[in-house]
This record gives structure tokens, sequence and C-alpha cells, in this order.
């Protein structure tokens, strides 16, 4: 039993250092030879977890064997635009001014239905609407809806808006995270009087504290209530 | 840059198991292939077993085995290991009990386990298809 417990580790840690290698795109929309890598692990991996009878290194080895396999694909995919088109196909119009383009869907094995589907995923009922629908390589669709039935944006409604800026999280489940203090060019002690405010002692008792570049702090005390304040940033403060 | 780095590490590795299975293998296989065969040849021929040399090859083979045992269990399947350990046993207890049958029909196991390592770890087309 303790043999198969560290053989689960051992696999655990060869295959989380597999997906960690091979980046966020294989978790999020794969290609199709990324879909096939993440089948294939799933299958190799289990196989000497639970069979001690089998060297640990025959489940190990053919996935680090991928793994460099996957790298030398995706460079290869990366350098030629002929290679990358040959193994992940490329992105098909389906609907254009003209209606639905009936040829690309039979050539990539779709039924209107599934068409419709994929359309009404992206929040859009009705056909008119539509001004562009593409295929991509992921097997997602994207849309580009009419003009007349786009979303309005601030720059429609000629609405001027400062800069945008992201909240940056400076303390999170009870730890001071230096890096993101430094990033926001907030210093300990500004945190400290903030904490000091909010009747806190000590950073433990957080449970997040973020800033925004307009100064908009967002904080909530383990067990407590979160509440959203201001606070007076210097300037060149936040991003 | 890095994964660059990471992907050149893990090819050195690969190749190096490779090589080490190939050198490490196949001396402590033929050796003991090599041994059976005369050992196999030796009982089909001889008039008269001298029981005496005759165990003292398989405990020979035996000591050989388990020198490589300790090894081959990174890259072999521990089930065949065991087989192939057993067999070795068996033919030390047919020798003392002067059973030749039996013991024949092991030392052909053993031949043909060993014969069958070899094919599995080697390089070949048959093996890879």
């Amino acid at each position: 039993m303790f043999t198969i417990i560290i053989r689960s580790i051992i696999i655990y840690i060869v295959v989380l250092f597999l997906f960690r290698f091979m980046g966020k795109r294989q978790i999020g929309q794969m290609q199709p030879f990324e879909l096939v890598l993440t089948l294939i692990i799933a299958d190799l991996a289990t196989i000497p977890m639970s069979d001690v009878t089998i060297p640990v290194l025959h489940g190990v080895v053919p996935l680090l064997t991928l793994v460099v396999a996957h790298f030398i694909l995706t460079f290869i995919t990366r350098k030629s635009i002929l290679f990358g088109k040959f193994v992940n196909g490329k992105p098909v119009i389906v609907i254009n001014p003209n209606g639905i383009d009936f040829e690309a869907l039979q050539s990539l094995n779709l039924t209107i239905d599934d068409l419709f589907e994929a359309i009404r995923g992206c929040n859009y009922f009705n056909l008119e609407q539509i001004s562009y629908a593409i295929m991509e390589t992921t097997g997602k669709i994207s849309v580009v809806p009419k003009m007349e039935f786009a979303p309005v944006t601030c720059g429609d409604l000629d609405i001027k808006l400062e800069k945008t800026t992201i909240p940056i999280t400076i303390i999170c489940d009870g730890k001071y995270l230096d890096e993101n203090a430094k990033l926001a060019n907030v210093s300990k002690s500004f945190i400290d009087d903030i904490l000091k405010k909010e009747k806190i002692s000590k950073i433990k008792e957080v449970l997040i504290l973020t800033i925004d570049g307009d100064g908009k702090a967002y904080f909530q005390a383990k067990g407590k209530n979160s509440k959203v304040f201001n606070v007076k940033l210097l300037k060149g403060t936040g991003v | 840059m890095k994964k660059i780095l990471v992907v050149l590490i893990l090819i050195i590795f690969l190749s190096g198991l490779v090589i080490y299975e190939e050198i490490n293998v196949n001396n402590s296989l033929n050796w003991i292939y090599e041994e059976s065969l005369d050992l196999q040849a030796y009982t089909i021929d001889a008039e008269h077993i001298n029981t005496t040399e005759v165990l003292s090859r398989v405990e020979n083979i035996h000591e050989e085995w388990k020198k490589y045992e300790n090894k081959l269990c990174f890259l072999i399947n521990h089930k065949n290991i065991q087989d192939m350990s057993t067999q070795l046993t068996y033919m030390k207890s047919y020798v003392s009990s002067d059973d030749y049958e039996d013991f024949t029909a092991s030392l052909a196991l053993v031949v043909h386990y060993t014969d069958l390592f070899r094919h599995l770890i080697g390089v070949s087309v048959q093996g890879i298809f």
C-alpha cells in the first residue's frame, strides 16, 4: 500500500510539472495536438500508479518524452506558418455578410444546429445580428456582430474615462505580498496605517486587501464583512 | 530560454537512460543467457550428469542474477523478474533432488526469459510495432 502511495505521489508530481511546463493554454482552449496530449497523459499516468509490478520509469519516461515532443512541435508550429496550419488547421468563416457558408460548415462536419448552439453560446440569438462567425482551430466560434447590433462602448457615447487600473492584492489570507506592494508603490507603513484605521492589530487577521490605481481599497478581515473605502495614494502609485 | 534548458536536460536524461539500459541489461542478460544455454547443452548431451558441477553452475547463475536483479527492477516488469527468480530457485531444488526432467523444463524457461528480456529491452522493429 505504501508503495502505491509513493508511486502516486511521484506520478502526480511529474504530471503537474508537465502541465505547468506546457502552459496555461493546455488547460484552457486547446489545439488538437494539445487535446491529444492531455488525453494520453491521463492514461499514461494511471498505469504505473496502481500496478506495482510495472516499474515507475515505464510511466515517467513516456510522459517526459511527450513533454519533449510537445515542445519541439510547438516550436516548429511557431516558426513555420505552413506547419502550424497542417497541425492545427486554420480558422474558417462559417457566416459572412451573405449568410451561412454551407460548404464551410460541411468541410467542418458541422450541422446548422451545431452552429446555432455555438452562436447562442456567444449570446447572439438571431442570425440577422451577425456579420461574421468564425470557427477557430480550438473549435470555439467567434462572432463579429453587425454594427447596429454591437454593444455600445464609452467611445460611442463620447464619455471620457480615467485611465484603467487593476486592483492589486496587497494582503492575501493573512500574508503580506511584498512584491505586489512594490508594484503598487505602497509602503508597509501605509498598509499599517490602513489596518490601524480598521482596528486590526495583525496582518494575519486580514483575509484580503486590494488597492487599485484610483485609490479604491477592498478590505475584508477574517470572520467579518467586506468594506470598500478610498485611500490617499501618492503620485505614481498603482498600475 | 528556461524551457529550452529544461527540454535539453530531459533529452540528456532520456538518452542517458536508453544507454544505461542498453549497456547494463545487455551485459547482465547476455552472460546469464550464454551460461544457461551452455548448461542446457551439457545436460542434454552428457551421458552421466555430474550433480555437483550442475549445482555449482546453477548457483553461479543465481548469484549473478541476484546481482543484476536490483538494477533490472527499474527497467523490467517486476512480475517477469519474479518469474525468473522463481525458476532459478526451482532449478536448484530440482538438481538437489536429482529431478532432471523438471530441471530441464525450468532451465528452458530461464533461457526463454533471458532471451525475451533481451528482445524487450533491445531496439527492434518488432519491439516498436
